[in-house]
């Protein structure tokens, strides 16, 4: 019954990733749902230390340009399964080394929740944007994930640095390449 | 004098922490679909997820959330129950042959500042019944990085009107509820010394939706405090909507005259809790 009644016809735009073109994410605002296919880079805290503070050595023959990043740790894959559970881990935690990994080619980032001014204004300076993805659903995203890659730093464990295929994994513009964001009606004090 | 054995104790309360990792809590499934009624668009698109979430964590056996975060046990044993084992090592071993067997993930590091080595750490808390000599009751809460971020505690002047408070508590929560996953439900601590403080506001995520303060004066304010933060719009995973708080829970303890601790703490939708009577 619940599967049924998921579909609820939001408009969504269907993207493939990394993006031939930047050019699409211009046409994207806020609350505009998006489906994504193609390959996400996924690393989060640990990484995204080492990149800031140039430890690079390990990634410096991989291309970033015009990919995607989801901030994940996901559970270990059971037999039969390519991941375990997958869901984005919280944002607001990466704000302070966003624009190394923007630098680098990043243009779309997938994580939860809120993410600073500061964030707010590398996407204006990138032309990048800030998708929400739904919090506490590691087990529904796991069915968006087809196959999974380590990339590197596997020291880290959980947040080493991996690649995952996805089919139809779905966000919400949270931050556009404008500079508005999903919460600027919110209450928030 | 009841005596509980090894075998029993491991073999039960491992069946309650794999269940609590796979299974929403019934309570928090009707809460949901209580707010699907009342949202369009994205948020009914988000609760209507999180629903489904649950029904592919139970039938695939994949946790409801990859964090599977910090298992915090509550034991409530009665005075006549006797434990043939040491409780804090058979609990270690209930945490790690539970987390390697079904994979969950090593959520903790060993040391706070040198962070290696993912491993699993747990805490638990033992309180003594006062009925049900013979019984021993363990309760299980599942406590991930993000809602454990969203903690508050301040120590108010004893002095202090209680409106002051409850705009405390309101802005407080409003600024930790883009952090983490709503619909969350809201617990406040009143009270007490700052260790019982906090550990009571833990215990009362134990209570079930919709499950009141027994003194009507708290329970009038826990109602008033979900429909105030309901009008902020954060709405279910902060896409915007009427659903941002499923409850709002009060617990009181005695307290020093020459101070007023208030605690706060948000228990994302993700709600991973359970009880088992042995």
């Amino acid at each position: 019954m619940i599967l049924e009644e998921c579909n609820l016809n939001l408009n969504t735009h269907k993207i493939f990733v990394p993006l031939k073109d930047t050019k699409i994410l211009h046409s994207l605002k806020i609350s505009d749902k998006v489906s994504i296919t193609g390959e996400l880079f996924v690393f989060r805290d640990q990484v995204h230390k080492k990149i800031h503070s140039g430890q690079v050595s390990q990634i410096s023959n991989i291309n970033f340009q015009n990919s995607a990043v989801y901030y994940c740790a996901a559970t270990e894959a059971k037999e039969g399964f390519v991941i375990g559970s997958c869901g984005p881990t919280s944002s607001y935690r990466m704000d302070d080394y966003t624009e190394k990994v923007l630098s680098l080619g990043v243009r779309i980032m997938i994580g939860k929740g809120y993410r600073s001014s500061k964030v707010v204004e590398f996407c204006k300076k990138y032309g990048a944007i800030y998708l929400i993805t739904y919090g506490g659903c590691g087990a529904l995203i796991n069915r968006w994930v087809k196959s999974v890659e380590l990339v590197a730093y596997p020291e880290l464990e959980t947040e080493a640095m991996y690649k995952y295929w996805v089919e139809g994994f779905e966000g919400i513009v949270a931050i556009d390449v404008y500079g508005n964001t999903l919460w600027k009606n919110f209450d928030l004090c | 004098m009841r005596i509980i054995e090894k075998e029993e104790f491991k073999r039960n309360v491992k069946n309650l922490l794999i269940q609590t990792h796979y299974f929403l809590p019934e309570d928090v499934i009707l809460a949901i679909k209580e707010a699907i009624k009342i949202e369009e668009g994205l948020a009914k698109d988000a609760l209507l997820k999180i629903l489904k979430n649950a029904e592919i964590s139970s039938c695939l056996k994949l946790p409801l959330c990859q964090d599977t975060g910090i298992p915090q046990f509550f034991l409530n044993i009665g005075k006549n129950v006797y434990f043939d084992f040491n409780l804090k090592e058979v609990l270690n071993e209930i945490v790690t042959e539970t987390y390697n067997q079904e994979k969950f993930r090593k959520s903790s590091v060993e040391d706070p500042l040198f962070r290696r080595n993912n491993f699993n750490f747990f805490t638990f808390f033992v309180d003594y019944k006062e009925e049900n000599e013979n019984e021993c009751e363990v309760s299980i809460l599942i406590r991930g990085g993000g809602s454990e971020n969203m903690s508050r505690l301040n120590l108010f002047l004893p002095t202090t009107e209680f409106q002051e408070i409850i705009k405390y508590i309101i802005n407080e929560v409003k600024n930790m509820l883009m952090f983490t996953c709503p619909p969350v439900v809201v617990s406040i601590g009143l009270g007490g010394s700052i260790d019982t403080n906090i550990c009571m506001t833990k215990k009362a995520l134990l209570r079930k939706i919709g499950e009141r303060n027994k003194k009507e004066f708290y329970a009038e304010t826990e109602i008033f405090l979900k429909q105030q933060i309901n009008l902020s719009n954060i709405g279910p995973l902060g896409l915007g909507g009427k659903t941002t708080v499923l409850d709002v829970f009060i617990e009181t303890l005695p307290t020093h005259i020459a101070t007023l601790p208030v605690s706060i703490n948000l228990q994302c939708h993700s709600y991973r809790r359970g009880s088992i009577r042995l």
